[in-house]
């Protein structure tokens, strides 16, 4: 094999190799801006928490009237499913 | 939002205190968004104030019914206490019978816009909008989204390099001051929680359940079954349509018991 030849091939396989590694480097590099998770039975303890030793009215009259006894705002939250089961 | 705000300290004891709380589920609403589904054992994480605007909103309301406040999306519980102590401000300038409505109104406006400046700096990082969000808003709304500063610069900028950039957008505090600012003292029920909340893609989740505790993202599953909300406005739903095939076969089918089934029912 001539040596320029030898060159050649050894430029294609240092290119070949640096277009895998930035792929698979993108594939696989961790996420610098990740944030850690609280864990499932920490946020189970959570929503035990605040389901239990706060009462969630689920009727907005009922909440409003309640409001108006205790002379209070009321806090009333829309969301995607319950507040004590799947969200 | 359950795990990682509403149960956290100062809005907790800000809840169990100073309010009566309630909860509708809005999964079938019109203005709903689509998120994957979180069992209450799941993981959670934090995120950024207003995230995730069509699948959860808090509202403030007077007890008739008043909204003094509305907050899209997750807020960290910090700032979610600051917010609640403008509620009972605006509180009692709703109750106060010394004042008309219109003078009322001019200061719910001045002070919900007052309340964006003193916000800490800690509090406007925290409000920075989604990057996805971002991108949807210039995608779709360039220059008629008030959620962008700067449309022109955010036009340059996404040309030359395909990304949107941060800076040319409100913060989501900023947004939702603004946008309370226009709807003085509103009756809940005449409340236009789609207009109000609509900001950034319909469709947001975190990925919680499929990170490790370190946050890293370790699956991809993208299971359709496993989403809540309202999927039927979701780009990229599947929906029954016939081929050129079928509705051949249902011409010739009618023909046919047009020509043979009337004939024999005549008879």
């Amino acid at each position: 094999m001539l040596a320029s030849e030898a060159y050649a091939m050894k430029r294609q396989l240092v290119a070949v190799a640096l277009i895998l590694g930035t792929a698979l480097g993108g594939l696989i590099a961790p996420d610098a801006s990740a944030q850690p998770v609280i864990p499932g039975h920490v946020a189970k303890t959570r929503v035990d928490r605040l389901t239990g030793e706060i009462k969630w009215h689920d009727s907005l009259p009922d909440a409003l009237a309640e409001a108006r006894r205790e002379g209070k705002l009321v806090f009333w939250v829309h969301m995607l499913g319950q507040i004590d089961g799947a969200t | 939002m359950r795990a990682v705000s509403l149960s956290q300290e100062p809005a907790f004891s800000a809840l169990q205190s100073d309010f009566v709380c309630g909860v509708k589920d809005i999964s079938r609403e019109r203005y709903a968004g689509v998120s994957r589904k979180h069992d209450k054992d799941g993981q959670a994480i934090k995120t950024t104030n207003g995230a995730g605007p069509h699948n959860l909103q808090l509202f403030m309301l007077a007890p008739d019914g008043t909204v003094l406040h509305c907050l899209p999306g997750y807020w960290h519980p910090a700032d979610l206490v600051r917010e609640m102590e403008l509620a009972y401000q605006l509180y009692d300038v709703w109750t106060d019978p010394s004042l008309s409505r219109p003078q009322k109104d001019e200061l719910f406006r001045q002070m919900h816009t007052a309340h964006v400046r003193q916000h800490p700096r800690d509090m406007v990082f925290r409000s920075r909008m989604q990057g996805f969000d971002q991108q949807f808003e210039a995608k779709h709304r360039l220059y008629t989204s008030d959620t962008i500063r700067d449309p022109e610069y955010v036009q340059v900028v996404l040309q030359s390099t395909g990304k949107v950039p941060p800076q040319g957008f409100k913060t989501t505090d900023e947004i939702v001051h603004q946008r309370m600012a226009l709807r003085p003292f509103l009756p809940y029920q005449d409340f236009d929680v789609a207009r109000y909340t609509d900001y950034g893609r319909p469709f947001y989740d975190k990925h919680e359940d499929q990170r490790d505790l370190s946050g890293q993202r370790v699956a991809f599953e993208r299971d359709r079954d496993k989403l809540i909300g309202k999927t039927d406005n979701l780009p990229g739903k599947r929906r029954p349509t016939r081929n050129s095939f079928q509705r051949y076969l249902m011409q010739r089918g009618m023909q046919y018991f047009l020509r043979y089934g009337v004939a024999a029912a005549t008879r």
